[in-house]
């Protein structure tokens, strides 16, 4: 498993790597076809860090007792339209759990199935259909988290942003409160608050 | 150093011992007072640690599982507000389980840095220079994390500084007012031993024992003094008894010297009577003697008497027969013849007179004094026996003579007399029954310049308890028969005083007795004769 702290150097080294392509190459050269599956992997190291928040996010977030159908019920996190994680969201949760509760990833289709999810997750490809969604989960207590810009001003709950090469997020408290969503404060800590754009 | 404690008096004791404990048990409580408080700020400390710990632990789990370094840096400046805090590190477990630094707080001007790994071991550790913890940082059951902190201990040691400034000073305080209160009140203590010391003193070198000492309590200092002032009295009344007895011992020993005097007096009285008895002892045996003379002197001159009668008769009868001139011859012839007989009956019997006088006499004033003249021993002695024959005449008992011949002594004569017809006498009255045969001994010699006299009896001799008291005087056997208890003691007074020599007495009941009589010979007597 790659770090997030790999991510992260490897991309503190995208200036130094340009400023000195010899060694750059050098390296490339001596990794071989490592550095090539680094490379190709980009995309994908996001997602690992993606998922493992999305896992995280569980932790911090109290849902209200009525969202479970029981005590050991699982916690499912769903993913709405087309999937950017594959393999790697199933391999980041498995076997966890949150408390007595199993982690479970869903893949949905049908907005009527995203009811019983607790963390929800669109896709950007979604966007045209943000407000049907949240309208539509409005009252499910779900946790709603995407990548768009304009998600969290339309009732989204978090949303993960890149700042200075780091993968961080902004949380909408409001929004999370309309749904019985407690959000730790220490989330809110690590997160940059947003308030609804009414 | 034991010596030196034990010389100095009691106040400084006291005051000694009540610092020493004073002091011991303030240094006591002090110490116990200082640990508690280094143990109770200790344990403060390092539970506000803990929980300081837990806070941040908590506050950065999002951090940590966000990988989110400013927020984490941002818990950990918040502990600039604890000047106590040197260093805080945190570390988080990345993706792929490694435990790596990763962010840390130091205090300016604190040379000190984080480690790059936590470290492993004891969670917590109080050294001298300070207190560090390190935490693991949960999630759930996760392990996301640690935090490691260091605080300094500058708060334990002015707690501790603090404590031992206050025990200092209340060690100070309450010793002085210790030095105080000993003063005051080891006056109630030492005084009255101090008092009864100063009284005994008094009295040792005074020798009054009429002075007391004051009880000033019924505690046991009071007690001594009581049991001392006991003891005064009983010494002082032992001191009048014993003046008392001395008095009266005073008294008796005058009383007594008193009686000596009366005794020695009464002895004297005893001795003169005695010396008396003595002589009149001497003139009675002297006036026996002149008994015995007279008888022995009547026999001659009876027959010189009668003698003379007869020839008295016969010349009346011739007288008147020759103026008659009826003188026959034949008458004449018997009258011669009678004559004759008669003259020469009454001139032996005169002579005989004569001579048993003279004899006599010589004895007689032997006895009655005490001249010193030289004369033959053997011959004084047929003399003394002779004046004794009348006694001995009547008795069984022959006296045997053996006296060295010609053995002449310059002596007391009369002494002599004595002691021989005192020894004779007292062989006739004790010795012998009436009629009992017997012979007594009697021998002189001169054996080497001394007179030896043996006298012996065969009698019946005494008993030791008689021959012990034998020369004592007034000791007699015969005391209701007429006994004075003086002859021996006038024997014994004699050879002792009068002769100078000494006399020895040996006898056992039924084996008689044996005198033995030494005295000197003076040095005149062998050229006297």
């Amino acid at each position: 498993m790659i770090s997030l702290s790999t991510v992260i150097h490897w991309r503190s080294w995208k200036r130094p790597f340009s400023k000195r392509p010899f060694a750059a190459v050098a390296i490339a050269i001596l990794m071989g076809t490592f550095s090539a599956q680094l490379l190709a992997a980009d995309n994908s190291t996001e997602y690992r860090i993606k998922a493992a928040f999305l896992f995280n996010f569980a932790r911090f977030v109290e849902w209200p007792d009525t969202k479970f159908v029981s005590a050991t019920s699982p916690l499912q996190i769903c993913i709405y339209g087309s999937d950017p994680f594959g393999e790697i969201l199933d391999e980041t949760v498995r076997g966890k759990s949150v408390g007595d509760h199993p982690l479970v990833v869903l893949r949905i289709a049908k907005i009527d199935e995203l009811k019983s999810c607790e963390i929800v997750y669109m896709a950007d490809t979604e966007s045209a259909r943000f407000a049907t969604v949240i309208a539509a989960l409005k009252g499910s207590n779900s946790l709603l988290v995407n990548d768009h810009p304009d998600f969290i001003n339309q009732g989204g709950m978090i949303r993960f942003l890149i700042v200075d090469r780091k993968l961080r997020f902004e949380i909408n408290p409001d929004a999370a409160k309309r749904e019985q969503l407690k959000i730790s404060s220490k989330l809110l800590q690590v997160a940059k608050i947003v308030a609804d754009e009414s | 150093m034991s010596s030196a404690i034990g010389d100095m008096p009691i106040r400084r004791k006291l005051s000694m011992s009540i610092l020493l404990i004073t002091g011991f048990a303030l240094l006591v409580s002090t110490a116990t007072f200082i640990a508690y408080g280094w143990f109770s700020t200790a344990g403060a400390i390092r539970a506000d640690l803990t929980s300081l710990g837990n806070v941040v632990a908590k506050n950065s789990t999002a951090a940590l599982t966000f990988d989110d370094r400013d927020t984490a840096q941002e818990i950990l400046q918040a502990l600039q507000a604890r000047p106590a805090i040197e260093v805080a590190c945190l570390y988080r477990v990345a993706a792929d389980s490694t435990e790596g630094l990763f962010v840390s707080f130091v205090r300016a001007n604190r040379n000190d840095s984080c480690t790059e790994e936590p470290a492993t071991g004891s969670a917590e550790t109080l050294s001298l220079s300070g207190l560090s913890l390190q935490l693991p940082i949960l999630l759930g059951e996760e392990h996301i994390g640690s935090l490691y902190l260091r605080q300094d201990l500058q708060r334990l040691w002015q707690g501790v500084g603090t404590s031992v400034l206050i025990g200092v000073a209340v060690m100070v305080g309450c010793l002085l007012l210790s030095l105080v209160m000993t003063s005051v009140l080891q006056r109630v203590i030492s005084d009255p031993i101090a008092n009864l010391a100063g009284v005994a003193k008094n009295i040792s070198s005074s020798g009054d024992y009429s002075v007391r000492a004051q009880e000033l309590g019924a505690d046991e200092v009071g007690q001594m003094v009581g049991a001392f002032n006991d003891m005064l009295e009983q010494i002082q009344s032992r001191d009048e008894e014993l003046e008392k007895a001395r008095e009266q011992l005073l008294g008796e020993v005058e009383q007594r010297s008193l009686a000596n005097r009366e005794l020695e007096s009464t002895m004297a009285d005893l001795r003169n009577t005695q010396q008396q008895l003595v002589e009149t002892e001497k003139m009675a045996s002297l006036g026996g003697l002149v008994a015995g003379v007279a008888h022995e002197i009547n026999t001659p001159v009876g027959v010189a008497f009668t003698a003379a009668s007869m020839l008295s008769g016969e010349a009346v009868t011739m007288g008147a027969a020759f103026r008659n001139g009826q003188l026959k011859k034949s008458s004449l012839e018997e009258f011669i013849h009678v004559a004759e007989e008669s003259s020469r009956m009454i001139l032996g019997n005169l002579e005989r007179a004569a001579h048993l006088i003279q004899s006599f006499k010589q004895v007689a004033v032997d006895q009655s004094s005490d001249e010193v003249r030289s004369f033959t021993l053997g011959d004084y002695f047929s003399e003394v026996l002779l004046s004794l024959r009348p006694k001995l005449k009547k008795r069984a008992v022959e006296v045997i003579m053996d006296c060295q011949e010609g053995l002449v002594i310059r002596s007391h004569p009369g002494a002599w007399s004595q002691i021989l017809t005192n020894l004779v006498m007292n062989s006739l009255t004790h010795g012998y029954e009436d009629g009992d045969e017997g012979e007594i001994n009697i021998s002189a010699q001169n054996v080497g310049g001394k007179l030896n006299v043996i006298y012996s009896d065969d009698g019946r001799g005494m008993d030791e308890a008689t021959r012990k008291r034998v020369f004592d005087p007034f000791f007699t056997t015969r005391r209701g028969s007429g006994g004075s208890g003086l002859g021996m003691h006038i024997v014994f007074n004699l050879v002792n005083q009068t002769l100078g020599g000494h006399v020895k007495l040996e006898s056992e009941p039924d084996a008689g007795v044996r005198i033995e009589i030494v005295v000197p010979i003076r040095e005149d007597e062998s050229s006297e004769r």
